[in-house]
């Protein structure tokens, strides 16, 4: 199912439908397996959300039974792991086998930025308003980048910034386009001007100048940037919680 | 329907006077049953908590109906998952254990069929739990509000979105995470 289809799903259960177009959903959901399966993810989905309180008194209420109920001095003991005999040379190699996975482990949990920045990176819907002769682009970019082809996308959106240089939302999308395929110097210029201007996007700007800095691995960048997002701006929020996980 | 089904209509609403008649009829024999194979006294309240758990899950399912002796179909799923417990420990018992499993299964299996669609049930309601966690705290904390029935303005202004917009539009960006993540588990 493709992201398009997803966002009518949603937009469906969270009754953003005309009373037409949520008539053709259902139609849809009757007839298109694949769009079926999504309608029933979503329902899995907010089923899951509802639950959630009732699972979490059960859990509580077992807990307590649990420890009622379940007493070690009826229990039988149970068997021991057999006992191995290790030689002196195995012992050594244990031991850096050992290191060679603690090692792994270390620098597993000290990459904290790749991880931050997939985890926040989360891009709404690219649309375009159409000016002037450009809707075979408009609509190849928008395709290009609700398929994550962020190669494509930032090419269209060059060429559309190219006609259109005051066009600030291309300009945004370039920018996450950039940081997507790892160019994030490149991006951070393309930003610089929303992030610096007063524009409606300037919010958006600098939340995606802080994760090009993350996912370039600047944390000490990324935090002034962070820094200049306001409460009440978009991706305050965030923002709040990045820095957090950064100290 | 079978008379037990009270009991997931008790697992349902947590009637804890009737959730506890499930711990006076069959903890036991859960807690004999894996101290007998290689297992704790935690070990089985463990595995019995998972047990009735996995239950709950299943009756999410508005449509589930049990047929069949709830203490049947308690053994099944605890012994499964004991031994696929002791089969991640490598425990050489395993294999004579999951092998005197199937003989005894072999005779109900409707009982058996019910037992996996509950286990694969709780799996798909881990894998959810998963997921969920992975996604940022804004994320979590919006989706739950919203299925706690909080309206949209309220939450727009808890979490200090400008418009209820912006929290749509945040919200589908959360729910596309979470499908992506839960659906690559």
């Amino acid at each position: 199912m493709n992201e398009q289809d997803w966002t009518l799903i949603n937009a469906w259960f969270d009754g953003q439908l005309s009373d037409s177009d949520r008539q053709a959903a259902e139609q849809r959901a009757a007839t298109d397996p694949a769009f079926a399966d999504g309608v029933a993810l979503r329902r899995q989905m907010d089923g899951w959300l509802k639950a959630q309180p009732g699972r979490e008194a059960l859990h509580q209420t077992l807990q307590g039974l649990g420890d009622e109920f379940f007493t070690s001095t009826t229990a039988a003991t149970p068997l021991p792991d057999p006992v191995l005999k290790i030689s002196f040379a195995r012992r050594w190699m244990a031991v850096a086998a050992t290191l060679i996975v603690l090692c792994v482990a270390a620098w597993w949990l000290l990459r904290p930025t790749a991880s931050l920045y997939e985890q926040y990176a989360m891009h709404a819907p690219l649309q375009l308003t159409q000016r002037g002769n450009t809707q075979a682009l408009v609509t190849a970019a928008e395709s290009a980048f609700r398929q994550k082809n962020y190669t494509e996308a930032a090419s269209n959106l060059r060429q559309l910034l190219d006609q259109q240089t005051d066009n600030n939302t291309a300009r945004l999308y370039l920018g996450i386009c950039q940081i997507e395929i790892n160019q994030t110097s490149d991006a951070l210029n393309t930003l610089a001007p929303l992030a610096q201007g007063n524009t409606a996007l300037r919010a958006d700007a600098i939340w995606y100048s802080a994760l090009a800095h993350i996912k370039a691995g600047n944390q000490a960048a990324a935090r002034d940037f962070l820094n200049q997002i306001n409460s009440g701006d978009e991706h305050a929020q965030q923002a709040r919680e990045l820095l957090e996980k950064m100290k | 329907m079978h008379a037990d089904h009270q009991y997931i209509e008790a697992l349902r609403r947590n009637d804890q006077r009737l959730i506890r008649d499930i711990y006076t009829h069959h903890a036991q024999a859960a807690l004999r049953w894996v101290t007998q194979h290689n297992g704790s006294a935690d070990d089985a309240r463990d595995i019995f908590q998972e047990a009735v758990l996995a239950l709950y899950d299943k009756a999410q399912n508005p449509d589930f109906v049990l047929t069949c002796p709830l203490g049947a179909l308690l053994h099944l799923i605890w012994s499964r998952r004991w031994i696929d417990r002791l089969r991640q420990k490598k425990r050489e018992s395993v294999v004579r254990l999951a092998e005197e499993q199937r003989y005894n299964t072999e005779s109900t299996p409707d009982v058996l069929t019910l037992a996996e669609e509950t286990l694969a049930a709780h799996s798909a309601q881990e894998r959810m739990a998963d997921a969920f966690r992975q996604i940022s705290e804004l994320c979590q904390q919006l989706l739950r509000s919203l299925a706690d029935g909080m309206g949209a303005s309220e939450v727009a202004a808890l979490l200090q979105l400008n418009s209820v917009n912006t929290l749509y539009r945040r919200k589908n960006a959360c729910m596309e995470r979470w499908r992506t993540l839960y659906q690559a588990s």
